[in-house]
């Protein structure tokens, strides 16, 4: 369920940022989800992505967890 | 002593402070109303009237339902589905405003102060703080804004005044006083003023709730209103004597740059740390209170303990602070042409506009069902 | 009746009929039994103490029945057994024999402190505890006669926590001697002791103290809970029950407030506090504890109240000395330079300029070089001591500046922060800023002054969220309380400070309700 909400968030936190985007730069959506995707050389965009994937993780943990705990209370 | 325990409450200090710390959070960043020049205090002045009037009006909707929070209220008035519905459109909502509080902050750390740092920490960093106190709890975060409010608030009343007597305040600055007419004014409040400090306060709906002394909740919120209005309007003022009109429209960080004429007895030169303490505490009162609303609309519409949700939605903020824009020009852009108008306005006025006849409607039925049941 | 029967009020235990001497044993593998036969009992007691060089079993006639006196000759005073049990029988066997145990004590031992064992646990439990157990042939019960102690420690001046003005007791190893120092100040029915005994292999004797008209049910029944779960081996200081009992072990500040000096232990107790007490240590705990207690000395209250709570200030800013001092010196040089006054700045980086480390690296080795000097000077035998106060002030302060090492404001810093760490009157909160500061310079180093700023709100996140037995630790600042105010930051006079603290919920909260302001006498005149 972590899990799903994750995704949910996180997919539309990005539609979101693109919508707005798109009224900014008046661009259509695939070029901004592009430019939202490429990472600019000399940035360290790739930490935000490490961060993100690691809460993609975590989220998968805290479910199975979660499940475990679920399992234990039903026996 | 064990009910406190158990109950996660606030008093109604610990509401005071947050609500205070909240308003000035962000205006001590990137200051309000410095398009108007001289006038923008008269702005934050009328403003600070009609927010306090927004907030008893928030106040009033919460008084229907005691108990119930922002989300609550929704599923009481749209139903079950349709409810969780708009519920989840205000997590995204607050998350998302919550990324642009966080993106004022990164950006004014990594263009004036420490120009070394990758923007990217500093949203971790921030985010993990955050995310430490969020995961503690709601009582954590009542006592820390206990703590910090001291240093706060001397801090911010102490630079005025250090300014003012380095001698660097020009008060002819303020003159001529409404000089292209009210016209300006009425168009910046509405919608970018009213909505920017004092509209952004729904998300105390989610937090007010949890007060110990509910029903004294609303007269301590419109009075930290009105008091943290007055201190917008002494940071203004500030701002405006020192830095001139000119430089105020020019500057991107208007309070710091005030700040940087300090200068006392040949030592205390260059402040900035202060201003930057006082911003950080800001923005982080200000990122938790969006943060936690958001988490507790997540934990509403899934059942699930938003604990639970704290570290992964973190991770998300801090990515989206980076992603929202690409520069600091993109972010201001946004924040005046397209945030106040799509985004404020509709989850601020209009949804709780909508919602206000129904949530009425609703809880008279209610009163009067339990009222027959109680008879019968 | 027994001292320890005097001192302790005898707790009614939850599991009905049971002793503490029954819960003690009940693990191990003794008979509990006691037999009327006395050859029987000896049996069982060589049995169980035959390998220990200490433990005597002298055979004396009370009157015509046989008896024999049980005690372990290390733990109590031999001469005074020699005189008053082993001599004294002989000589009064004339008239008629006494039939029971109480006439034969009645007869032989009138002046003596007692206590009957009925229980072969008991005998056991006594002579363990310094008894001389009487065992007479036939009769139902034995009969426990209190010699008088071995050698203790002499009650000394506090050794940790020294004060000027006031009271100059300091609490001793011994725990009845700790609580008549407590009982002699605080002459209250009220006052009361229980008593628990914990540790499987030590078996050590804890009390609690509270003044049950003031202290809270709710407290005392949380540390009556926490020290019933105790399941460890060996209690040897109260520094062991305090790490079981906390609600939180993984920080670095402390939950438990611990002293030697009874009179700060009375000053707790009436606030509403509760004591623990543990054999065999002179460190008396209270709890629960907030972080406020660790700024405070005994003293504060024994001055005018003017300077008190300006140290009360000091105490508070030498804290924060101790805590960022090196870091800021680490962020402001490396990082910030421009924030720094220019002077100042020119004099650092001259003095900086020969030294071929950076900042951090030349903090950190002057840090620990520190920490060690200190560590040693504690351990070392005293004799020695001199020796590293010689080499540290002159070896590693004054020589490693004229190598060029390090530089000299550098050893400035390092020099004041440890002073300003030794500020705090109770040496296990210097500890926590000890730790913490290599943490910190860390962040400086790795963030700047952001490091430092982040670092900061950490720790009052952490500090705001610990909680000891329930207490919110910054209790009073936050949860912020005006009324607690008048003795926390500063110290107002006496006739000022009426309430008891109430995060700890005291059943009377106010101290004394007359306004006793003291005022000049009123001239009369003037106007008349």
């Amino acid at each position: 369920m972590v899990t799903f909400v994750y995704l949910v968030m996180y997919i539309g936190m990005l539609v979101l940022i693109s919508l707005i985007d798109m009224f900014i730069w008046k661009q259509s959506f695939f070029q901004v989800i592009l430019r939202l995707f490429t990472l600019d050389e000399g940035t360290n965009e790739w930490l935000i992505g490490g961060t993100v994937f690691i809460g993609f993780i975590c989220s998968i943990v805290i479910d199975y967890r979660l499940r475990k705990n679920k399992g234990q209370k039903q026996l | 002593m064990k009910q406190q325990k158990l109950m996660e409450k606030l008093s109604l200090w610990q509401l005071a402070v947050l609500l205070f710390t909240f308003e000035i959070g962000s205006v001590a960043v990137v200051g309000v109303g410095n398009d108007l020049r001289q006038d923008a205090w008269i702005a934050v002045a009328i403003s600070t009237l009609l927010g306090a009037g927004i907030v008893s009006f928030y106040i009033m909707l919460l008084k229907r339902a005691p108990g119930k929070n922002l989300f609550e209220l929704m599923t009481i008035s749209f139903g079950k589905w349709l409810g969780k519905g708009i519920g989840l459109l205000y997590v995204f909502y607050f998350f998302y405003i919550a990324e642009r509080v966080l993106r004022d902050f990164c950006e004014l750390i990594t263009t004036v102060i420490f120009e070394n740092t990758p923007i990217e920490i500093i949203s971790i960093t921030m985010m993990g703080v955050i995310a430490y106190m969020i995961y503690l709890g709601l009582e954590v975060f009542g006592r820390t804004g206990e703590i910090f409010i001291p240093y706060v608030f001397t801090f911010t009343i102490l630079i005025g005044f250090a300014t003012f007597f380095s001698g660097e305040m020009d008060f002819k600055n303020l003159l001529p006083v409404m000089a292209e007419g009210s016209g300006p004014i009425i168009q910046h409040i509405f919608p970018r003023l009213l909505t920017f400090p004092f509209g952004e306060l729904i998300t105390f709906m989610v937090i007010i709730p949890y007060v110990t002394q509910f029903n004294k909740a609303g007269k301590v919120s419109v009075i930290t209103v009105l008091v943290s209005g007055m201190i917008i309007i002494y940071g203004t003022v500030i701002e405006i004597v020192t830095l001139g009109t000119e430089q105020l429209e020019r500057t991107v960080f208007p309070l710091l740059s005030a700040a940087r004429y300090i200068s006392l007895l040949e030592f205390i030169e260059r402040v900035d740390l202060v201003v930057v303490f006082i911003v950080m505490f800001g923005i982080i009162t200000k990122v938790s209170v969006f943060f936690f609303a958001g988490l507790k609309g997540l934990e509403h519409i899934t059942n699930i303990s938003y604990r639970y949700m704290v570290l992964p939605m973190a991770t998300i903020i801090s990515y989206g602070t980076i992603l929202i824009s690409d520069n600091f020009a993109e972010h201001i852009e946004e924040g005046i042409r397209f945030i106040p108008h799509y985004m404020h306005v509709p989850f601020q006025f209009i949804l709780p506009a909508l919602f206000a006849p129904l949530l009425f409607w609703r809880t008279k039925k209610q009163k009067r069902g339990s009222d027959t049941n109680g008879s019968k | 009746m027994g001292l320890s029967d005097f001192l302790f009020k005898r707790r009614k235990n939850k599991k009905g009929d049971s002793t503490p001497e029954e819960e003690i044993f009940q693990n191990e593998n003794i008979s509990k039994e006691y037999f009327k036969s006395l050859d029987k009992n000896k049996r069982s007691l060589h049995e169980l103490f035959k390998q220990t060089f200490d433990f005597s079993c002298d055979d004396i006639r009370l009157g015509e029945s046989e008896a024999c006196v049980c005690y372990l000759g290390t733990m109590l005073n031999i001469h005074s057994l020699t005189d008053k049990v082993l001599n004294v029988p002989r000589e009064t066997s004339v008239s008629k024999n006494p039939k029971n145990i109480e006439e034969i004590r009645d007869r032989y031992f009138p002046t003596m402190a007692f206590e009957y064992a009925d229980t072969f646990h008991k005998v056991v439990w006594h002579i363990l505890n310094g008894f001389a157990v009487i065992m007479v042939d036939g009769q139902e019960k034995a009969l426990s006669l209190e010699i008088g102690d071995t050698e203790k420690r002499a009650i000394t001046e506090p050794s940790t926590q020294t004060i000027i003005r006031g009271p100059k007791e300091a609490f001793t190893e011994d725990i009845n001697t700790n609580i008549s120092l407590i009982r002699k100040r605080i002459k209250n029915p009220y006052l009361i002791f229980e008593d628990f005994y914990i540790g499987g292999d030590t078996k050590t004797t804890v009390a609690i103290g509270y003044v049950s008209t003031i202290t809270n049910e709710d407290i005392l029944n949380e540390v009556r809970e926490r020290i019933e779960k105790i399941e460890i081996g060996a209690v040897l200081d109260s520094g062991n029950i305090e790490e079981m009992i906390v609600d939180k072990s993984f920080t670095p500040f402390p939950l438990v407030f611990n002293t030697e000096r009874p009179d700060s232990i009375c000053s707790h107790l009436l606030e509403g506090k509760v004591a623990l007490i543990v054999d065999g240590s002179p460190f008396v705990l209270a709890v629960p504890s907030v972080f406020t207690d660790f700024f405070q000395s005994s003293e504060d209250y024994y001055q005018p109240f003017l300077m008190p709570s300006f140290i009360r200030i000091i105490r508070y800013m030498s804290f924060m000395i101790a805590l960022v001092l090196p870091s800021l010196y680490v962020a402001l040089s490396t990082f910030h330079q421009e924030l720094m006054p220019t002077q100042l700045l020119i004099s650092i980086q001259a003095q900086r300029e020969g030294v071929p480390f950076p900042a951090v690296i030349e903090i950190f080795m002057m840090e620990l070089t520190f920490e060690i000097m200190r560590e040693a000077g504690v351990r070392m035998p005293r004799a020695v001591g001199q020796t590293v106060s010689i080499v540290g002030a002159l070896v590693i302060g004054q020589a490693a500046v004229e190598a060029g090492l390090v530089s000299s404001v550098l050893v400035i810093i390092v020099a004041f922060t440890a002073i300003a760490s030794f500020v705090s009157p109770i040496y296990s909160f210097s500890i926590a800023t000890r730790l913490l500061r290599f943490v910190l310079i860390l962040f400086a180093a790795v963030f700047g002054l952001y490091g430092v700023l982040l670092f900061l709100i950490i720790m009052v996140i952490h500090l705001v969220s610990l909680r000891s037995f329930g207490v919110p630790y910054l209790a009073s600042v936050a949860p912020f309380k005006l009324t607690d105010q008048d003795d926390v930051f500063l110290r107002l006079p006496a006739w000022a400070n009426k309430r008891r603290p109430s995060y700890l919920f005291p059943k009377s909260p106010v101290k004394e309700k007359k306004k006793q302001k003291p005022s000049p006498p009123h001239v009369q005149g003037g106007k008349k």
